[in-house]
């Protein structure tokens, strides 16, 4: 199973690694929280906010070329979401789009409001992406545990991380084996044993998981996650979250004093 | 006399689609015992195996280390019987062998500091010391089954039963592991066709055929019999 695709970097030794758990899930949950509050067009502390946020990323010795494609994805979902915005925004007229009859306005504070959003969705994601790349999922889920995240929940997001992994192998072997017999000349040949591979795969994954499922119960999992790596709160770990909540909330006054 | 490690007594399975897995079958295995289930494909190992740990319906005709296998045993009977399934990527889905081994006595309440110990000490048990911080789906196929038995004998169980441990692995590997096995101070139930392999680390055979018990002996009995064998799909 190729779960390890998240956990690829989790294990570096680096500052930011050896922090609690706990310390950078509240951590990143306080800078999202600013983040998402933030005013529109403030772009100053959307900056400020991002050199914090590659700070941390610098020192988790994370390659940033992985973040920065991890990231990405987000993007056509902050797009989707915010397609209209620039539409039904009420301000001063930027331009018209016409389509036949159709005609829409764009106003330069619904554009404003857009590329806020879209700025706002992608510093967040980054965050999320970093501290997740520079935490093994197990411990994640237990820092969630510990701070009350509810049992079932915990379990759900379990699975779902381990059978998503559990899919994207089977998908990848499955693939592979089309691909060495779709050699034969016909007409539409992927789209045809696409069609196949997307039934065994869901039986296939289904299979498999539930074997996973069986081996964890044969060794006592009751659905609490639980963790080899021995966790306690260092000063130090307090210090650089207060630092970078801190940072990041000098980078939100900053963004008001500038538009004040 | 003292009550067997595993006892089956007039046991039948037949699966949802009216498959009929196993019929009436009886044996038991002492405890201490090294026992090779052997037999065609679909002579109905993996279904016995099953229901040795209460994964398929539990059924009273199954006991193990006398208590019948019913629901409100499964908890105590799974501490007592580790099960190593046939693909090791089944059994290991952890970041690193360490963490994988380490998953079963963490959940027997063992402080982390403990449990990294008895992972550590299982993996030396198998060879594989210095492997604990190695990813899992990077190990070979050999390692991976050695990796898989550490798991189950970190929980250090009074059972361990096997289902085709030695299937996909090359020839020194499978004598690695069968010298391993025998090594191992437990009652041993192996299920396999690889004849040699059962021949280098079971006491006694049980013959599987089509769901039912065709033979019970020793080892040497069982495999120089050819006709027997032959008759039975091997």
């Amino acid at each position: 199973m190729h779960h390890l695709h998240i956990d690829r970097f989790a294990g570096l030794p680096s500052p930011v690694h050896r922090i609690d758990p706990r310390v950078k899930l509240i951590t990143t949950l306080a800078f999202i929280i600013m983040v998402v509050l933030t005013p529109d067009g403030f772009f100053l502390s959307y900056g400020l906010y991002f050199a914090a946020v590659l700070t941390a990323l610098f020192f988790s010795n994370v390659p940033a070329s992985y973040i920065f494609k991890r990231s990405l994805t987000i993007i056509p979902f902050a797009f989707a979401i915010s397609f209209f915005v620039p539409f039904i925004t009420p301000g001063p007229s930027l331009f018209n789009i016409g389509f036949g009859s159709f005609s829409a306005t764009v106003t330069s504070t619904g554009l404003l409001k857009f590329g806020s959003l879209c700025s706002r969705a992608f510093i967040s994601f980054f965050a999320v992406i970093t501290l997740v790349s520079s935490t093994r999922f197990g411990d994640l889920m237990w820092a969630a545990g510990r701070l009350g995240l509810p049992a079932k929940l915990s379990i759900v997001v379990s699975f779902m991380y381990r059978y998503l992994f559990i899919m994207i192998d089977e998908v990848s072997h499955m693939i592979l084996a089309r691909d060495l017999r779709s050699h034969i000349k016909r007409k539409n040949p992927f789209l045809i044993a696409s069609g196949g591979i997307i039934g065994a795969l869901l039986v296939r994954s289904f299979e498999h998981a539930e074997k996973l499922y069986y081996a964890m119960l044969l060794r006592g999992y009751t659905g609490f996650p639980v963790t080899l790596n021995s966790k306690h709160i260092r000063p130090l770990d307090i210090v650089i979250s207060l630092l970078f909540i801190g940072f990041t909330a000098a980078g939100m006054l900053t963004g008001r004093l500038f538009h004040a | 006399m003292p009550e067997p490690a595993i006892r089956f007594e007039n046991f039948s399975h037949t699966y949802e689609d009216g498959t009929k897995a196993v019929e009436d079958v009886t044996f038991s295995v002492s405890a201490g015992e090294s026992i090779g289930l052997i037999g065609h494909n679909g002579s109905g190992k993996t279904t016995l195996f099953m229901h040795i740990v209460g994964i398929l319906e539990p059924d009273c005709c199954v006991n193990v280390c006398g208590l019948p296998v019913i629901k409100s045993n499964l908890k105590e009977i799974r501490k007592k019987v580790g099960y190593v399934f046939q693909d090791p990527r089944d059994q290991l889905f952890m970041s690193t062998v360490a963490e994988d081994v380490a998953f079963g006595p963490l959940n027997s309440d063992m402080d982390a500091h403990d449990a990294l110990h008895t992972a550590e000490h299982a993996l030396e048990s198998v060879g594989l010391e210095g492997f604990g911080h190695r990813i899992s789906y990077h190990l070979s196929g050999g390692e991976m089954r050695r990796a898989a038995i550490a798991t189950v004998l970190a929980m250090s169980p009074e059972v361990i039963v096997m289902d085709e441990p030695s299937s996909g692995l090359d020839p020194r590997a499978k004598r690695e592991l069968a010298s391993l096995i025998k090594g191992l101070d437990c009652t041993k139930l192996i299920s396999s066709h690889d004849l040699d392999f059962i021949r280098n680390c079971t006491d006694r055979i049980i013959l599987l055929n089509k769901g039912k018990v065709a033979a019970v002996g020793t080892t040497e009995e069982i495999l120089r019999d050819t006709e027997l064998l032959l008759a039975n799909g091997l």
